[in-house]
């Protein structure tokens, strides 16, 4: 275990101390705020209100029926919230006892109408013609946050998997694989220690994304399954493009080839409706995807776990057999 | 210490073989020079005997260790400098030996201890990527010796270091064969073997040529003569005397007594006139 950990720790020194490593580690958590701070809409495709604690916990309770509520105790701190980047409806009540709708002037149709009808049916007053309801579908997190958090964090995954690759390329570059090979490290505690930072880092930046994003999730056991099990063909890819690479030029240009086929099935995955989801099912990366969507919106069901993991798991069985004999020919 | 008996490698695995029935012993504390050009062996039979190759024909032991079967009892008991400086070039000349001791299961130096040993404390905890050439052979040198080798591999030890690091990298090496440390040296450097090694193997196309030490090869291939400068009437002479004929050594005394002699020098040969008259070829 030792010497696993001590792999694992040079690795770690060198990623942080190599430019394009140090890029691999950091881009997923620049992207994730990126998709925070630069999409204020990502918030706003839900509902959400910002109340006066005056209005009382009846009030409050009603307009927790229809989105996320916030309370506030000033209507200055209201003023604030409101003029925040994203899209939230403020209310509450004038000296006369009347309802109040504090908005920047810029929200869209639905924040301002939203909020006017739950006062309306607080009030038992009625001005639409005609009958509607508000659905709601269950989905608690806007879909270009959940999309977005999504793909970083496959992209993460194979991120981590990644870094373990560059790390081979620098063993071979120096020729320090050599001086390994002369001490007692057997070859699997090499594969171990190295496999070691492309399972923590996914980790790491999947908990990080859905941290910054606030996708809160009951099954944070489950999501740390699906990533570490999405994090295998990670691995597999990585030793791939370390052994087949003979510098780092070399390594980023086998690394897009086999991104660019990923990808596609991250894409897919978004795009196609789901009859047509069979064309998908060749890339391991899809079913990481479509797992990890299930867990972050609690829509996940032991079959549908299992085939997830079952799905990654065989894949990556199939790319393991058909690539260990050069895995292993380029370690030697 | 090393027991090898009819050695045999074939990268292409064929009969085309790159070491060809090679047989030799080291005995304990013993440093012994294999010696060859580029291309003969030497390289290929370390390979083999540190477990970076594979055994493919014959029998070879290191440290009682069937190479055959390598296990971590070979590996705590062999240092391997290599000729080429493989080191992390991201970690500090520190932090490379400080990892590499880590994959030992024996007690290790003090990777300051090793660092001072080969001059290189100044420069611990800069990144080794930083470092002269010279300095990377030396942090590679310094590694070897982290797990106190039993078996010390030394590939071109002095190989790109100035005169003053080489005699200060030759004094360690001395004292390691005082602490009773067995070395296999592998060089094409005739005046190291020369100097360091008690016995030398001359290898050629994969094949030993011949095995002694330095000082009975001299003298079986050297010629008994000595070649004289001397002042006579104001003007220098050049001369050979046989140190067989009495006439010569008459002569010779002479020279000496009358404090005549400006240089002298006995004709033995060099072990490079050796492996040239042995295997028909220079050791470059």
């Amino acid at each position: 275990m030792k010497r696993i950990l001590s792999i694992f720790k040079r690795d770690l020194q060198n990623s942080f101390r190599d430019n394009l490593l140090l890029y691999m580690i950091i881009i997923p958590i620049i992207l994730t705020i990126g998709l925070k701070f630069f999409i204020p809409s990502t918030q706003s495709a839900s509902s959400q209100f910002a109340l006066n604690e005056a209005l009382g916990n009846e009030v409050i309770e009603e307009f927790k029926k229809y989105g996320k509520v916030e309370i506030y105790s000033s209507n200055e701190e209201i003023s604030d919230r409101v003029n925040d980047i994203d899209d939230i409806a403020g209310i509450t009540k004038n000296e006369e006892g009347n309802f109040e709708l504090i908005l920047e002037g810029n929200e869209d149709y639905e924040t301002e109408r939203i909020p006017k009808m739950i006062i309306n049916d607080l009030q038992g007053v009625y001005l639409d013609t005609v009958n509607f309801e508000i659905n709601d579908i269950g989905a608690t997190t806007p879909p270009i946050a959940l999309y977005g958090a999504l793909s970083i964090m496959v992209t993460a995954i194979m991120l981590g998997g990644v870094t373990t690759g560059f790390n081979i390329i620098d063993e071979k570059e120096s020729g320090t694989i050599k001086a390994l090979s002369v001490t007692p490290m057997t070859k699997f505690q090499f594969i171990m220690g190295k496999s070691f930072l492309g399972l923590v880092l996914p980790i790491v930046h999947v908990f990080i994304i859905v941290w910054i994003i606030g996708i809160f999730t009951p099954n944070s056991l489950l999501l740390l399954l699906m990533t570490v099990v999405s994090s295998l063909i990670s691995l597999l890819i990585g030793f791939l493009i370390g052994v087949i690479s003979n510098n780092q030029i070399s390594g980023i240009a086998n690394m897009k080839g086999i991104f660019v086929l990923l990808s596609l099935s991250v894409i897919g995955a978004m795009l196609l409706p789901l009859d047509k989801h069979i064309f998908l099912y060749w890339s391991p990366i899809y079913w990481s995807f479509m797992g990890i969507k299930d867990i972050l919106l609690n829509d996940v069901t032991s079959t549908k776990l299992l085939i997830n993991i079952g799905a990654i798991l065989a894949l990556t069985g199939i790319v393991y057999l058909s690539t260990k004999n050069k895995i292993k020919q380029g370690l030697s | 210490m090393l027991n090898i008996k009819d050695l045999y490698y074939s990268y292409t695995k064929d009969e085309s073989y790159a070491v060809k029935g090679v047989s030799f012993e080291v005995t304990e504390g013993e440093i012994f020079g294999f010696l060859g050009p580029n291309g003969a062996g030497k390289s290929t039979t370390q390979k083999v005997l540190t477990g970076l190759l594979p055994m493919q024909k014959g029998k070879a032991f290191v440290a009682g260790v069937d190479v055959r079967k390598p296990n971590e009892k070979l590996f705590n008991s062999i240092g391997v400098s290599f000729e080429h400086p493989n080191i992390y070039k991201k970690l500090s000349g520190y932090e490379n030996l400080d990892f590499y001791r880590k994959m030992f299961s024996v007690p290790t130096e003090d990777p300051m201890k090793l660092l001072r040993l080969v001059g290189l404390e100044e420069a611990a905890n800069k990144k080794a990527g930083g470092y002269s050439k010279g300095m990377k052979q030396r942090l590679v040198f310094a590694r070897s010796l982290i797990n106190k080798p039993k078996i010390w591999f030394l590939d071109e030890p002095i190989s790109g270091l100035d005169p003053t690091t080489a005699n200060h990298i030759k004094d360690v090496i001395k004292r390691k064969k005082e602490e009773g440390v067995t070395m296999f040296l592998t060089t094409h450097n005739m005046y190291i073997a020369d100097e360091l090694c008690d016995r030398v193997a001359f290898i050629n196309e994969g094949k030993i040529a011949l095995v002694d030490s330095p000082r009975n090869l001299k003298l079986m291939y050297g010629e008994k003569i000595i070649k004289v400068e001397y002042t006579e009437n104001g003007q220098i002479k050049k001369e050979n005397f046989s140190m067989i004929k009495d006439e010569d050594k008459q002569k010779l005394n002479k020279l000496i007594s009358e404090g005549k002699i400006e240089t002298l020098h006995s004709q033995e040969a060099t072990l490079e006139e050796i492996f040239m008259k042995v295997t028909g070829r220079g050791l470059k």
